[in-house]
């Protein structure tokens, strides 16, 4: 019991003292405080992979669009009745918006293939023009014909 | 002769003696009176308003070795002096790792009862001219960003952006590393003040570029956006991080001069 009470009286001299130790500190320093902050500023280039990645997907479409030609090519060397001359000349009429129609050995589907991986409307545009010009020329094509005839009589 | 050394005769024979005794000893000495006060009075410092006395109040050192002065706001508010809207600084200055920040302050009494001066330090006072080592922390989670090319340019506040690239919060390190902070107070006799000056060094190179390229594809931008850009090739991220920093300051008494 005694030792207890010296043992708590130990403690709270300590702490008096150290609370005295504390207050007198406190009037003998100050604590001021300085914030701030700093703005950083860092430049980066940046590559520009973008029509990079588009010239990708069209050369990707590109690659099955030949074995899917040489795939139309054959049923149309073996089976006539495939490729008609009339849609040969519609192709024809639209030289002016992709060389390879010219190609001679292209054919019918490959040009609609093409054009497709343009973008849909291009495509449906190019296709609405060619019915007109397909409507023209198979009209005109008979006449073409008789007149030839007429020149060889 | 009896009716001499009679009480009231020695009484008086006595007072004559002390008397005596002390007239010679005036003339023998002399006394001077030294009046003290002798006080233990609270510290109690503010910060003072220097812009526009003697230069610059944040400045950055060159590789010339000279200082140049920052544009910057700054906010007395009685023990803290707050620096805020700060010029940007190159984070290129960073890589070396040897850029020094120079902060010039001055404090005052509060009051003319209170101690009007603190103890000075030297900066070849190594003990007590290093406060210590502080960190440099990222403070707003979005950093100001834009992408500019030759004739396009684009960023925070662009309109149908959408939200902020992931890639840019990437971008930006977390911390800039520690700075050693050094300390010098010196009395302005003139003025009545005390001056001093905070010097942070970088205590490390800090690695800023992150590994490889940046794609402009990895900024996920909307379609129309990249349409925009289209095939442009000069292009540049530029980004701005806020880095926050706190330097206490301890004053006292204690060897005044």
């Amino acid at each position: 019991m005694k030792r207890k009470r010296v043992l708590v009286t130990l403690t709270a001299i300590t702490a008096l003292v150290f609370i005295i130790i504390t207050i007198s500190y406190g009037y003998w320093t100050d604590q001021l405080t300085i914030s701030g902050e700093a703005i950083f500023e860092i430049e980066l280039p940046i590559v520009n992979d973008r029509p990079a990645q588009e010239e990708e997907l069209i050369e990707g479409t590109e690659e099955p669009a030949e074995e899917e030609l040489d795939s139309m090519r054959r049923p149309a060397t073996d089976d006539n009745q495939i490729v008609e001359p009339e849609t040969e000349d519609r192709q024809a009429g639209e030289s002016n918006t992709n060389s390879e129609i010219n190609d001679p050995d292209a054919d019918s589907p490959n040009t609609g293939y093409d054009q497709a991986a343009y973008g849909p409307t291009t495509a449906e545009e190019d296709l609405s023009e060619d019915t007109e010009i397909a409507d023209s020329q198979t009209d005109d094509a008979p006449e073409a014909s008789q007149e030839a005839e007429d020149k060889d009589n | 002769m009896k009716k001499i050394f009679n009480r009231v005769g020695l009484l008086l024979l006595a007072v004559v003696a002390v008397g005596m005794l002390g007239v010679s000893y005036a003339a023998y000495t002399d006394f001077l009176t030294v009046e003290t006060d002798l006080t233990t009075g609270s510290m109690d410092f503010e910060f003072h308003d220097i812009g526009g006395e003697g230069g610059a109040i944040i400045g950055i050192m060159g590789k010339n070795g000279r200082i140049k002065k920052l544009d910057a706001d700054i906010e007395y508010d009685g023990k803290t002096l707050r620096i805020t809207d700060m010029e940007a600084i190159p984070m290129s200055m960073l890589e070396d790792g040897d850029m020094e920040l120079h902060i010039r302050y001055a404090v005052k009494a509060t009051e003319d009862q209170s101690i009007l001066r603190a103890a000075t330090i030297d900066e070849r006072d190594q003990v007590r001219s290093i406060i210590g080592v502080i960190p440099f922390k990222l403070t707003t989670r979005t950093p100001k960003w834009s992408i500019e090319g030759d004739s396009i340019s684009f960023g925070s506040g662009t309109s149908g952006l959408g939200r902020t690239p992931e890639i840019i919060y990437d971008s930006l390190p977390e911390d800039l590393g520690d700075f050693r902070v050094h300390h010098t107070l010196i009395i302005n006799e003139r003025k009545n003040l005390m001056q001093g000056t905070i010097v942070l060094e970088q205590t490390e190179p800090c690695t800023l570029l992150p590994e490889g390229h940046l794609s402009l594809s990895d900024f996920d931008l909307p379609e129309e956006m990249y349409d925009e850009i289209g095939d442009e090739t000069n292009l540049r991220l530029s980004l701005q991080g806020c880095y926050g920093f706190e330097i206490p300051l301890v004053l006292d008494q204690f060897n005044v001069k």
